[in-house]
């Protein structure tokens, strides 16, 4: 009887898991390119959230197929934000950037709430319901489905960054600017295009997650921090890091919820998050680049 | 008054110093030569307490000193300066002096802090912001800046680097000053001319080991040094 | 700029904000019109916050996004003294702002040992953390259905009136023990430490200054005045909910006027605060309702707009045309022939 029911929660935890992977990846490849923490990464997931939802409410478009849309969208938004804004204050000081991230969170939330208000939306598809069983444990399809996706764009980008010419350059300068730039790298261009893929990620992300999660405009904020968590656990910076990380936090958030009560689920990301950051700020898996 | 007793430090697989055994009495100007990646600012660090060794002691007036914090080290009488010239940029000259002083009546500070600028040649710009001076002045700044305290022995990282030679004509005279008044400076410098004219001793590192030691006229004969400089590197 | 202004009432440079300020206290006696005063006490308010704030964040440059959980603790705990204990507010404002340093500092402790974003980072997590406490721990607080601080009518002891006028003098009298508290520390050795750890840790270290030292006095006394106008809340508004005292948009909210107006400096909180409430309040009445997240837009907008093109804050810019008003003051020709 208990195994099952920890059984049913490794698979939870490891299902969304893999969501807060491609959420924190996306993080931490802006981090590891521009040294930028990004407070409105959940928030701006939240706007792709809500594109699928109008997307699939309005014109019937199925959530997987509307990632067409919602990446290359959220890519774009993110190199705007980067290219007019995040660029504005790459000389100044942390504060500037951290306040100016804390600004488009700001605007993202409430734009949202002023649009669409305040209560919760759920994507419905054929499938939102359907549940395979695998032992005695019951898989829900689109968690499975949306993991699957989820991984297979990890790996995607991983390639990116390894093979291609942008990529090299993007790890390139996440190692030194000053010698990348001097060896041909465009560096404004390279965070541009870093800081939009990390928004894609996340635009992916909130499209695959809500397939199955409730939307509304302050759901991003829950997300930014779960990243935060992944992110730091796996050591800032570290692609690999960030994507066990993912997991790894899914996981324990899974468990939590059930060896303590569910409402206190937050509370347990929450006192996980202070622990790691007061232990081993450096990340428990990767190196860190802090 | 400095003595090491094989101290190392070790960043994960990397020896930053090996084995560093050196004493240093009191009243000399000391200077600590080598490559980049000697070890040298090493040694600041773990005789200032940014740093604690891996292994072996630091003493200080017969006191054991390895891995205790900067800001008690700094009431022991040791003072330092930064490679990279660390003023409080949005500070004024004056308020730079003031940190360092202590707790005395504000107007004794105020005194002494004017006083020692004047001595350094930075008087009149009391009121300026550290931000507004030049490269070379920012570094007479933190020079002066660490005497506010009344330091016996005073480390020295780098502190002619970038400067122009009138500045650096001046710092080594009060370098001079400070020793004839009974200090103990440690100067890191990768300018020989420096350590040959104010040095009464200088310790060569290399991939953190002592390779040499004694006077500036030894060193520059020895040929393990010649070899490290060079050479291999 | 160090030495202390006691160079007499002549300096426009203290005699002009003076002079404002008793114009501000002022107020009350010339008008009683119920909305005026709301106003005002709700600008105070703000500026009363982030001049708490500015001292840890403006001076000590330690960017705590997180402020909202001891505004929350100050509120809580004088109410529920009251509730249970009929402890008056007044002493029950002094207890909550004893308690929230005392809490402070054991979480500082904890948060000090990260420096920017990370710092601010666990500042959120725990304040997070400590609203879902509070949500959840119906029990003690009300939990999700909130609690109503028992109504007494008019009644000083018991820090309620039916009139907005004390309610004002009050605030006014913590906003000015705020400035004179943070203009002792500007111009005090206490001060200089301060400002040196938000310039170089490791320099301000090696001269002997006990950073963790200064950090945890910075947050204390910030975090006094913090809980204390969490007290203030509890007895004008009557009711709190961990959603609107603990949430993380109040601590940024809490942390704009000085961000806006200047960090670091002693009046632009306030003016951080001039500039901003009454944008919110306008749309809050104007709008209302459903559209209360609009300020929100308008507020990240600013934030953005002052982050690029006023880094150090408004007044930093503004200062040079000030200074010039302030020469054409009576008082003020002199003060340039002083050569000062």
């Amino acid at each position: 009887m208990e195994s099952t029911i920890l059984a049913q929660s490794v698979v939870n935890g490891l299902l969304i898991g893999g969501i807060y992977a491609l959420i924190s990846v996306g993080l931490t490849l802006i981090f590891g390119v521009m040294r930028i923490i990004n407070f409105a990464h959940g928030d701006l997931m939240m706007l792709a959230m809500y594109g699928t939802y109008w997307m699939c409410t309005l014109c019937g478009i199925d959530p997987y197929v509307s990632l067409i849309a919602t990446v290359p969208i959220l890519f774009i938004i993110g190199s705007l934000i980067q290219k007019f804004l995040v660029n504005r204050v790459l000389e100044g000081t942390d504060a500037s950037q951290l306040f100016l991230t804390l600004g488009v969170m700001l605007i993202a939330q409430n734009v949202a709430l002023l649009f669409w208000k305040a209560d919760y939306r759920a994507v419905r598809t054929v499938y939102s319901e359907y549940v395979i069983r695998v032992g005695e444990v019951f898989v829900s399809v689109p968690r499975l489905t949306s993991f699957a996706v989820a991984v297979i764009l990890t790996c995607l980008l991983y390639v990116f960054l390894a093979r291609t010419r942008t990529g090299r350059a993007m790890r390139a300068t996440a190692q030194n600017k000053e010698v990348s730039s001097l060896m041909g790298v465009n560096v404004r261009q390279t965070y541009t295009i870093a800081f939009g893929i990390g928004t894609g990620c996340v635009g992916a992300a909130g499209t695959l997650l809500s397939t199955f999660y409730y939307i509304s405009p302050t759901v991003g904020t829950t997300f930014t921090l779960t990243a935060f968590l992944a992110v730091v656990l796996g050591g800032m910076g570290s692609f690999t890091g960030a994507f066990f990380g993912g997991l790894i936090v899914g996981l324990a958030e899974s468990l939590g919820a059930v060896y303590f009560a569910t409402q206190y689920k937050e509370l347990v990301t929450f006192s996980l998050f202070i622990l790691v950051l007061l232990v081993r700020p450096s990340g428990l898996l990767g190196r860190s680049r802090v | 008054m400095l003595e090491t007793r094989n101290i190392t430090k070790e960043y994960g697989h990397i020896v930053a110093l090996s084995d560093l055994s050196l004493s240093i009495p009191d009243g000399t100007i000391v200077g600590l030569i080598g490559p980049n990646g000697s070890g040298k600012t090493t040694f600041i660090d773990l005789v200032t307490g940014f740093s604690k060794p891996s292994q072996g002691e630091l003493f200080f007036k017969g006191e054991r000193i390895g891995g205790r914090r900067p800001h008690e080290i700094s009431r022991l009488g040791i003072a330092r300066t930064f490679q990279e010239t660390r003023v409080f940029k949005k500070m004024t000259l004056l308020e730079n002096m003031l940190v360092a002083s202590p707790t005395l009546k504000r107007s004794h500070s105020i005194e002494k802090a004017r006083d020692r600028l004047k001595w350094i040649g930075l008087s009149g710009l009391e009121d300026r912001q550290a931000s507004a001076l030049s490269y070379g002045q920012q570094k007479l700044l933190e020079f002066v800046r660490t005497l506010m305290s009344d330091p016996t022995f005073v480390l020295l990282d780098e502190p002619t680097a970038g400067i122009s030679p009138f500045l650096t004509q001046r710092m080594l005279e009060s370098f001079r000053t400070l020793r004839d008044k009974g200090k103990t400076l440690v100067i890191v410098e990768h300018n020989m001319d420096v350590i040959s004219s104010v040095c009464e001793r200088a310790v060569v590192l290399h991939h953190g080991q002592k390779i040499a030691e004694g006077t500036p006229a030894q060193i520059q004969r020895d040929s393990t040094v010649q070899d490290a400089y060079l050479g291999g590197g | 700029m160090a030495t202390i202004a006691l160079t007499g009432l002549l300096n426009p440079e203290t005699y002009f904000p003076s002079v404002l300020l008793l114009l501000l206290a002022a107020v009350p006696l010339v008008t009683s019109n119920s909305y005026v005063l709301h106003f005002l006490i709700l600008i105070l308010f703000y500026a009363v916050l982030s001049e708490a704030w500015n001292i840890l964040a403006g001076f000590t440059g330690q960017f705590s996004l997180g402020h909202a959980a001891f505004f929350g603790i100050g509120a809580y705990t004088s109410t529920l003294l009251f509730i249970h204990y009929g402890t008056s507010p007044w002493l029950g404002m002094l207890i909550a702002g004893v308690f929230s340093v005392a809490c402070s500092l054991i979480i500082g402790s904890l948060c000090f040992r990260l420096r920017g974003p990370f710092f601010s980072m666990i500042t959120i997590a725990f304040a997070e953390a400590l609203r879902l406490l509070t949500l959840n721990w119906a029990g003690l607080t009300g939990g999700a259905v909130g609690l109503l601080v028992p109504l007494m009518g008019d009644s000083a002891v018991n820090f309620q009136f039916l009139s907005r006028q004390p309610y004002y003098y009050v605030l006014m009298g913590i906003l000015l023990a705020l400035l004179l508290t943070t203009y002792v520390i500007r111009n005090s050795q206490t001060g200089l430490y301060f400002m040196a750890t938000r310039e170089d840790e490791n320099a301000a270290r090696s001269l002997g200054v006990n950073i963790f030292r200064y950090k945890l006095l910075a947050l204390a006394i910030s975090v006094f005045f913090t809980a204390v106008a969490g007290t203030f809340y509890a007895q004008y508004i009557l009711f709190l909910h961990p959603d609107s005292v603990m949430s993380l948009n109040f601590s940024i909210e809490i942390a704009l006027p000085a961000i806006i107006g200047g960090m670091g400096t002693i009046w632009g909180p306030i003016v951080g605060s001039v500039m901003l409430t009454p944008v919110s309040e306008l749309i809050r009445s104007i709008l209302g309702g459903s559209y209360a997240g609009v300020y929100l837009i308008i507020h990240g907008s600013i934030l953005i707009l002052v982050v690029i093109y006023f880094p150090n804050g408004v007044t930093y810019r503004l200062t040079k045309h000030y200074q010039a008003f302030l020469r054409t003051l009576p008082g003020g020709r002199e003060q340039e022939h002083a050569g000062n």
